[in-house]
């Protein structure tokens, strides 16, 4: 009892120090250091300074924080052990996957621990009958994709950072897919189930699985009860630690048709997009591209069948001709997608801000309108050059905004910052959904009931707070 | 060279996307066959260097070893946002930044700010010494080839100090090939090119190197000077120029010679099934692949390819300082390389390089793993050898 007092008082000292002085080296190593150590082993724990210092950001804009002590975890029981301790210490824990996010979520504002999940990189299995997969938190989705395809099967949905970010990371921040989304959804829709560590170190499995140990593996998420798995979807590492995620999975597709249509407004790229998805066609991907200097493109992927593709596929030519829209063939979709998986222009212009939000199906063209606008407005006001659009998600859209500065100026540092608070609340005030939240949108967690059941929750299994404080407007 | 404002530059237009740390697969092969820690990444380096040159870093011992594990292999230029779209006209322009430039500037910053690892003080010094970093003795560089030497020629060979003093079966199987189709000569004093202190941030006194061997070389009227080295050659070739030098005559590579002069020998074929290493120095940065694939192919009847080959083959490991300075990483890395070479079934690898060869050759006797190493021009002096018989 006195070592643990002891062991609490130093480590509360030590994130003093921590936090007071940036990143200076720690001189004290109390004994909460050398327990983790005993759980990840020595190779894969860190308080060297420039340690603690990359880990301390994202790609993104928001400030950044080291944490004090950086764990490499390998397994579901070797976080459990940190939990529990964490728990019992009031630790503040952060996870992260690949630091392929922008808006903050990995980003340990009050210290504690960073748990870097990249170890646990593995595809436990693929289940054909189940058409579903079950694999380990922190491999690449590209990785993820290398591997079913060797079996002739792939995940639906694919993200920007597709080849670098982590299932983990895409699964809590509730990413979209520039590919798969306007037909599958979000990762959130075609998650089966979850392995969760909670904030006091005990296991749950949700989906199939948990429900039923004899059940044949992951395949149903809702199991006819509340949906336990999507309370972990979006949560950001505020509620617990991810480990292993049941995703659904497709066969590879016979034929992939790419069409890229350019129109005179944005309001006639919107009409041909809901008539095709209102006509039923396989519009796997649909994304608008536009800019201040262009007229707008509509980027579209169709999958399927070759039969029902090109049956698909002329039907869309046919829609897209009636919008008076300009067909340019397959070959700026296909580049536009397959940057995706192949170094692409993304992050062209140097350092970027990038936030958005959704809104419904209709109503796109005049909303991308509106970005013109605000492009305009940043561009007049910040001289930050500006790209805009939005990727179809089911019966919504992901509209985003991009400006890309020069970091290296400390005061285009702060313009950015506050450029991106102005559009923020303009996205807010027009109806717009955060997309990713992060501590991005922290100030933009309005006193309803929803946020109050949120933060019951957030007490409820995490009455220490010690999961990502500061994520989600949680508080510190 | 050195220029901290390119640094700043290049560091702040760093996007963290993580390209360089997998896509899909690891791409560094440190990152991949040491401790997956960020600081084993580019993007870790890059965002070290940023930390240090805003001052919110003190440069420690740990943040030096850190900092210098790297083996210079480009293999993180090949998949970097901010370089490759620009090497391949994808994006017009040029590349906004070169992960490679950044990690090896940096090292020359780190060395300027708290001097160079211990290890790689020592090359230094037996540079600044004798001429190469063994410290062997000068006098003996070359003496084995002396019979090569003559004062004017059209072609020289540099030898380069791994094939002077640890492969010399490289430099006599390079010799014999230039023999038959070329008027060559050897240097007198030939000195260090200077490659493995760029490599390690000690960019002090490599103006006077290549004064040396600039001056030797003038000196023959060669019009062209052969290596057989991929360091050397991208060294003379890429950095001599940074470093205001003018080259009064054409650098070429060994393989890409004898390509040009293929139809002067006459060669027998090697019927062991035979594999090609792409040394990282000639293949991703100098971006000569087919030369030695092309000769080796008229050699080899059982030639195949490894699994990861030309823009994406694996570092052996030995550059960068890093078998000097991280011998167990280094091993690591050619390690992983020899599983690739053994599960093709090859008995003999083949590569264009000394440092490569070197590496290969000890890990594989390391390891216990049964398989010959050799250089390309080894194979084609076999190949000619066992025409004549």
């Amino acid at each position: 009892m006195q070592i643990d007092f002891c062991a609490r008082l130093a480590f509360t000292i030590f994130c003093r120090v921590a936090a007071t002085n940036d990143v200076k080296k720690l001189s004290l190593r109390s004994t909460v250091y050398s327990d983790l150590e005993k759980i990840v082993g020595p190779d894969f724990i860190s308080d060297a300074q420039h340690v603690r210092w990359i880990y301390s950001r994202d790609v993104g804009i928001t400030p950044g924080h080291p944490p004090d002590v950086v764990l490499i975890p390998r397994s579901t029981n070797e976080i459990q052990e940190i939990i529990k301790l964490s728990n019992t210490q009031k630790i503040p824990v952060y996870i992260r996957g690949a630091g392929a996010c922008y808006a903050g979520g990995v980003i340990p504002v009050k210290g504690g621990i960073l748990l870097d999940l990249t170890r646990m990189n593995k595809l436990l299995h693929l289940d054909s009958y189940a058409e579903s997969c079950l694999t380990e938190c922190g491999i690449t989705c590209g990785a993820l994709l290398n591997e079913l395809e060797k079996q002739e099967f792939k995940i639906p949905v694919i993200p920007d950072s597709a080849l670098t970010g982590t299932v983990g990371g895409f699964l809590a921040t509730s990413g979209i897919g520039t590919w798969g989304s306007a037909f599958y959804g979000s990762i959130g829709d075609i998650t089966l189930g979850l392995k969760v560590v909670l904030p006091n170190g005990e296991v749950v499995v949700t989906g199939s699985s948990g429900v039923n140990p004899n059940a044949k593996g992951q395949f149903n998420r809702y199991v006819g009860m509340p949906d336990l798995t999507g309370l972990f979807i979006g949560s950001d590492g505020t509620l617990g630690v991810i480990t292993e995620v049941a995703l659904r999975v497709v066969p590879l597709p016979e034929l992939t048709v790419y069409r890229t249509y350019r129109f005179k407004t944005h309001q006639a790229a919107e009409r041909t997009t809901v008539r095709a998805k209102r006509k039923g066609l396989h519009l796997v991907s649909v994304t608008i591209s536009t800019s201040l200097q262009d007229p707008p493109t509509l980027n579209v992927i169709i999958e399927g069948s070759k039969k029902t593709t090109i049956f698909d596929t002329k039907l869309l030519d046919k829609i897209a001709k009636e919008e008076d829209g300009l067909d340019l063939g397959p070959e700026i979709a296909q580049r536009t997608f397959t940057d995706l998986l192949n170094p692409g222009e993304q992050f062209l212009l140097g350092s970027r801000v990038m936030n958005g939000g959704f809104v419904p199906l209709v109503g796109i063209g005049n909303y991308l309108d509106f970005l013109k606008q605000e492009c305009l407005r940043i561009t007049a006001k910040y001289g930050f050059p500006c790209l805009f659009g939005a990727f179809n998600v089911l019966n919504s859209w992901d509209a985003y905004l991009k400006f890309y500065f020069d970091e290296s100026d400390p005061n285009k540092v702060l313009k950015a910052r506050k450029a991106n608070e102005e559009l923020q609340g303009r996205l807010f005030e027009a109806g717009a959904l955060p997309t990713k939240r992060g501590q991005l949108w922290n100030q933009f967690a309005p006193q309803s009931k929803f946020f109050e059941l949120f933060r019951a929750i957030k007490r409820c299994l995490d009455p220490n707070n010690i999961m990502s404080p500061g994520v989600h407007g949680l508080g510190l | 060279m050195f220029n901290v404002e390119e640094l700043k530059r290049q560091v702040y237009r760093c996007t963290r996307c993580g390209w360089c740390r997998a896509s899909p697969n690891i791409v560094c092969p440190i990152y991949e066959s040491d401790l997956p820690w960020e600081h084993n990444t580019p993007r870790g380096k890059i965002s070290i260097a940023r930390g240090v040159l805003e001052s919110k870093l003190k440069v420690t011992d740990e943040l030096v070893r850190d900092a210098f594990t790297c083996t210079s292999c480009s293999n993180c230029r090949e998949h970097c946002l901010s370089y490759y779209p620009y090497k391949t006209g994808m994006v017009s322009g040029n590349p906004v930044i070169d992960p490679v430039e950044i990690i090896e500037l940096f090292k020359a910053y780190v060395v300027e700010e708290g001097g160079a690892l211990p290890v790689h003080q020592n090359l230094f010094a037996h540079v600044k010494r004798v001429g190469n970093p063994f410290g062997e003795a000068a006098e003996k560089r070359t003496d084995f080839l002396d019979e090569f030497k003559k004062k004017e020629a059209e072609v020289v060979y540099f030898v380069g100090c791994m094939s002077s003093y640890r492969m010399r079966q490289i430099a006599h199987a390079t010799a014999t090939i230039l023999q038959k189709v070329a008027d060559f000569t050897i240097l007198e004093n030939e000195v260090c090119c200077g490659s493995v202190l760029l490599r390690t941030g000690q960019i002090k006194s490599i103006s006077e190197l290549i004064q040396v061997n600039l001056e030797q070389i003038n000196n023959t009227g060669a019009l062209s000077v052969v290596f057989s080295c991929p360091g050397c050659y991208m060294t003379f070739s890429r950095d001599y120029p940074k470093f205001g030098a003018k080259l009064e005559f054409q650098p070429i590579h060994i393989s890409e010679f004898i390509l040009n002069n293929l139809n002067g020998f006459q060669l027998s074929s090697i019927e062991t099934k035979a594999t090609y290493h792409d040394p990282c120095h000639l293949g991703r940065v100098c971006q000569i692949y087919e030369a030695p694939r092309e000769v080796l192919k008229t050699v080899c009847a059982n030639f195949i390819e490894l699994k990861t080959s030309r823009e994406d083959a694996k570092c052996c490991g030995a550059g960068g300082g890093m078998r000097s300075a991280y011998p167990d990483i280094a091993d690591k890395l050619a390690f992983t390389r020899l599983k690739e070479v053994t599960n093709t079934g090859s008995r003999l690898l083949v590569s264009a390089c000394p440092f490569c060869e070197y590496q290969f050759i000890v890990t594989a006797s390391n390891h216990k793993i049964n398989i010959e190493v050799k250089d390309f021009t080894e194979v084609l002096v076999e190949s000619i050898r066992e025409h004549i018989l």
